[in-house]
């Protein structure tokens, strides 16, 4: 038994690639049980990529470093085609016996798969990694809270991949001093929160939206930029679309 | 001449003359009798120190050959140290070279427990320590570190880029970098729309921040290199802390060992490298009935790469003492060892430790013993021998390999040091035939064991031959013998030795008559086995073999095969010839007949013409021819043409024994002189005349007294042998008997004049001082029928001449 499937039955899982994909369907390879009776699967092909490229002087950065010609317009949507493939494949091979759907989307990234994420019970955030090094397990919570199901996960999480966790909290006032005070590295906002982040190697993030202390979908973008790592989001039907002011 | 009398047929060794009522009586004794010479040639070579005294025993099947050989090299070994333990260990840097170590005795077997021993416990204690907090804290800080390594470059790099306005963006292929205007990424639509200054900035910024991306993320597998190589110094570290605790238990008197030591640095290093292997076996299930603690896990192919793998083993509890081992079926690969392959996947594959030790390797240090027909029969192996030999080690080679069959996965073991004295037991036929062919023999095997197959019959060796079967029926579990009965056997041994001066050294013979005549005497509820049982089975024995002497005489008697044994016939004589059939050997009468006329020298063996006689017997006819030309009519020309043949004869005839009969047939043929139908005659001759000694006259003399036998006694009967016979006469009772009763009789002759006598009842004549034999007598009547042939062949020149004068006149 694990930490998803004790969890969660219903997991999806979103990207805007397949690269990014990748990690996230290791994670769930790593961690999903019998119980999960049901993966979902949804590729945002962002707008705004095709968009933004064509620029001058513009390269495309690969993972080993290399830089190659960026691509057109029409090239990505070939590439686009491509992931929709093997995003498919690979989330049918996962899924074994199990319930399984596949969808692609054009649009914003986390507004899409929040907003698809309603009817399930976990989003999984796929977001390419440099190192294929096992790193600690980043639970975001709020810093006085009884324990949740966000940090139950990110325990059962880092068992299951034999790492730590690492609690970091949010709160503009301060550290509470009472005794519900939850344990873990403390910041007055966002920006604090996230460059610290930044810098920390993580093998996922774990939040829930509906508890905060990140509610909002930029809130959700701001987190999967900093950690550079997949994203398991609890409550992403329940993220606020406008911005709050953190 | 007179006949032979009974003692003269049949040499009796008196039972009262030996010294014990049976063999009850007698000590045991083991010892070979007449073998001397061969005895001690079979200790130099066991004992002498120099290389290449290598032993060759020859002599016939049944001399005790193998049994004396055993005896002497296993007494000598139990003098000779215990030899060393050798074993197949990994070549842990090239797998397909295993390497040899050469061990005290009985060091073999330890060494391997405790590497299996090692590896039991290593397979528990490796994994828990991999598994404890404290690996795990370890491991988990490195991925840490470098990995926050990584992200804080991710971060920096991010804080630059956003600070002067560029945005990270992720594709399908990559990262992508892209301005920021006003707050909102700039569309490639809009991009145009910017000052050429505003774009002049963009284009450098992007420029110069992909370049420091590009380096940021080539970090990533330099940080990833570094991690595999610090959690690779972590698990060695790990390991070895468990390996060298554990490496310390193993008993010192094998750490002291220099060989031994090398490699257990050499296991101790690569358990230390390869403890994945461990981990691995650990995390595979556990499948048998026993929990995981008492697991064998030196079992497990994984750990094969540890087997010690023993090639010779000694007893050291024994101390002292060098193998003899004894190869019966000496085939390459149980001669020099072999290496096994194991089917994979449909292919072959192997490893050290499936190399086995041949025979070499166990008689290393001590003494091989080898059939020498069988090590030559078998494809390789007497070039393998030598080969070991003459390098002095062994070296394992597969036959596939040397003729080039197969091509797999081979091996190139260690040769394996070798010091030993082989002892190859043959025939002469093959040592002779070594010697001449083989150059590398003589000098390998510089020591001949020579057995003889007969020994001088006397009073002790008589004695001591009775004592050999007397312990020999001990040893077997055979009844007692009666002196009776060992008499009886003496004499059977000299009836095998052809010779009734010598008895048989072929013991598997007497061996076999004994083991039956034990039979019969178990029938009949005796205690012992008495001269009855004996003569019983040397009959039982005779008579099982004899169907087709048998159906000979039968054909015989009915006449199909003409012989007479009555009468006269001129020109007409039974020969006698033996036919043998493997150890079984059985004289038939054969009749000869000659005839004769006027010639021109030339006397015909139809057997030649034919191309049914043998050289031997052609050499016989050709020596008639010179004693005819050399006796009789000397100064007239030779001009006879006279024929002989085997009559009746429908194989091939090979030897001289059948010439003194051909010359007998040949001057009744001359003289016109009959011959008694009732002799038969054996005997080969010179050009002297002389009666020269032959092969298997017992068998000779016992066919044709068989064929008279069937056919009634008449005591005119008897059978004419060489003079230098006699001593080789060890006659059948019956027919001893019969001489004995005057029904039959064996005349000795050493002349043909002597034979002719007899077989004609006629004067031989000798010469006078007048060059003339005595009128009427044989020689006067052949030399006046070759006179007549000469005359006659003259007359029939001078009237041929004159027919041809008168023509040309």
């Amino acid at each position: 038994m694990n930490a998803m499937a004790k969890s969660s039955r219903r997991i999806l899982i979103g990207a805007g690639s397949y690269a990014d994909a990748k990690s996230a369907f290791r994670l769930v390879e790593r961690l999903a049980g019998e119980l999960v009776t049901e993966l979902g699967g949804l590729l945002v092909e962002e707008t705004l990529l095709t968009e933004i490229t064509g620029l001058p002087k513009q390269r495309v950065i690969t993972s080993s470093g290399s830089m190659i010609v960026a691509p057109s317009r029409k090239q990505i949507r070939t590439l686009v085609r491509s992931d929709e493939r093997a995003f498919r494949e690979t989330l049918s091979t996962l899924a074994h016996s199990r319930k399984w759907s596949f969808e692609r989307q054009r649009g914003d990234l986390i507004s899409g798969l929040c907003e698809a994420a309603k009817d399930w019970d976990l989003l999984l955030l796929g977001h390419r990694v440099a190192l294929r090094l096992t790193g600690c397990v980043v639970l975001v919570a709020p810093a006085t809270d009884a324990t949740t199901d966000a940090e139950r996960l990110a325990g059962e999480m880092a068992n299951a991949l034999g790492t730590g966790s690492v609690v970091l909290t949010l709160d503009p006032h301060g550290p509470p001093t009472d005794a519900e005070h939850r344990e873990g590295e403390h910041f007055e906002n966002e920006r604090a929160l996230l460059e610290r982040i930044a810098r920390i190697h993580a093998s996922a993030v774990v939040l829930d939206l509906a508890t905060g202390p990140l509610r909002t979908y930029e809130q959700l973008r701001h987190l999967l930029a900093a950690a550079r790592c997949p994203i398991v989001v609890l409550g992403a039907g329940q993220g606020e679309r406008s911005k709050q002011a953190s | 001449m007179k006949p032979l009398l009974g003692d003269k047929l049949r040499r009796r060794c008196d039972p009262a003359k030996l010294p014990f009522q049976s063999t009850e009586d007698l000590a045991e004794f083991s010892d070979l009798i007449g073998q001397e010479r061969a005895l001690d040639a079979i200790r130099l070579s066991s004992q002498i120190s120099h290389r290449d005294f290598n032993l060759f025993v020859l002599g016939p099947t049944g001399t005790g050959r193998h049994s004396a050989v055993k005896k002497l090299l296993t007494e000598q070994a139990t003098k000779r140290p215990l030899p060393s333990d050798w074993v197949y260990v990994n070549n842990f840097e090239a797998a397909h070279k295993p390497k040899a170590l050469q061990l005290p005795a009985g060091t073999a077997a330890v060494l391997k427990r405790e590497i299996q021993n090692l590896i039991d416990d290593l397979a528990n204690e490796i994994p828990a320590l991999f598994e404890s907090e404290e690996y795990q804290t370890e491991r988990r800080a490195i991925e840490q570190e470098l990995g926050d390594a990584q992200e804080a470059a991710m971060a920096d790099f991010a804080d630059r880029a956003k600070a002067e306005d560029v945005a990270l963006v992720r594709t399908p292929m990559g990262f992508m970098l892209t301005a920021i205007h006003e707050g909102e990424l700039v569309k490639s639509e809009d991009y145009q729309k910017l000052s050429e200054a505003e774009r002049s900035e963009i284009e450098e910024k992007i420029a110069r921040l992909q370049q420091d991306l590009a380096d940021v993320l080539r970090q990533a597998p330099k940080l990833e290199k570094e991690h595999r190589k610090r959690i690779e110094d972590l698990n060695a570290r790990m390991a070895e802390r468990a390996v060298s605790a554990r490496f310390v238990e193993i008993a010192g008197a094998l750490q002291k060992m220099e060989a031994v030591s090398g490699y257990l640095e050499e296991v101790r290093q690569d358990i230390i490298a390869n403890a994945d292997l461990f981990l691995q076996a650990a995390s595979q299930k556990n499948e048998g009935p026993f929990p995981g603690a008492i697991r064998k896990y030196h079992r497990e192919p994984a750990f094969d790469r540890y087997v010690v793998n023993v090639m010779v083993s000694q007893d050291s509890e024994a101390g002292v003492g060098a193998p003899v081992e004894i190869e019966d079926l000496p085939t390459l690969s149980r001669l020099a060892g072999r290496i096994e392959h194991l089917s994979q996947m449909g292919s072959l594959v192997t490893n050290f430790t499936m190399i086995k030790p041949g025979a070499l390797h166990r008689a290393n240090g001590g003494y091989l013993v080898l059939d020498a027909r069988r090590v030559l029969s078998e494809p390789y192996a007497w070039d393998a021998l030598k080969q070991s030999l003459k390098s002095r080690s062994i070296t394992i080679t597969s036959m596939a390999e040397r003729m080039s069959l197969v091509s797999t996965t081979s091996l190139e073991p260690d040769p394996i040091p070798l010091d030993l004295r082989v002892a190859l037991v043959g025939d002469r036929f093959l040592h002779a035939l070594l010697v001449q062919l083989d150059p590398d023999f003589s000098e390998l095997f510089k020591v001949q064991a020579d057995f003889d197959e007969v020994v001088d019959r006397t009073d002790d060796t008589l004695i001591q031959f009775a004592n050999l079967v007397g312990s020999y029926a001990s040893r077997e579990g055979l009844r007692p013998i009666t002196a009776a009965g060992v008499a009886r056997l003496l004499d059977e041994a000299t009836r095998l030795a052809d010779d009734t001066q010598k008895l048989s050294l072929r013991l598997g013979a007497l061996s076999d008559i004994l083991r039956e005549a034990n039979h019969y005497a178990e029938e009949r509820d005796s205690a012992y086995i008495e001269d009855g049982d004996i003569a019983m089975a040397v009959r039982e024995k005779d008579r099982r073999a004899s169907r087709i002497k048998d159906r000979m005489q039968e054909v015989i008697s009915r006449k199909t095969i003409l012989i007479d044994t009555d009468g006269a016939e001129v020109g007409q004589i039974n020969g006698l010839s033996v036919i043998g059939l493997g150890d079984y050997r059985f004289g038939r009468p054969s009749r000869i007949t000659a005839r004769v006329r006027m010639g021109t020298g030339k006397l015909v063996d139809i057997e030649r013409e034919v191309e049914l006689g043998g050289p031997l017997h052609s050499k016989g006819v050709m020596i008639l021819s010179g004693y005819l030309t050399s006796h009789y009519a000397l100064d007239v020309p030779f001009s006879l043409h006279a024929s002989l043949v085997f009559e009746q004869s429908y194989g091939g005839v090979d030897g001289d024994s059948a010439s003194s009969a051909e010359l007998y047939a040949l001057l009744s043929a001359l003289s016109g002189l009959p011959i008694q139908q009732g002799f038969a005659v054996t005997g080969s001759v010179n050009q002297t005349g002389e009666v020269q000694a032959i092969g298997g006259v017992n068998e000779k003399i016992e066919g044709f007294f068989e064929t008279c036998s069937a056919r009634g006694l008449t005591g005119e009967q008897g059978v004419l042998i060489p003079q230098s016979n006699v001593e080789h006469l060890m006659l059948r009772s019956d027919v001893v008997e019969a001489a004995k009763a005057g029904k039959f009789s064996v005349i000795p002759v050493t002349t043909i004049d002597e034979g002719i006598e007899i077989l004609t009842g006629a004067t031989a004549g000798t010469r006078n001082a007048d060059g003339t034999f005595p009128e009427g007598s044989v020689n006067a009547l052949a030399e006046t029928r070759l006179r007549s042939f000469a005359e006659a062949r003259r007359e029939f020149a001078r009237s041929a001449a004159d027919e041809e004068g008168g023509r040309n006149a």
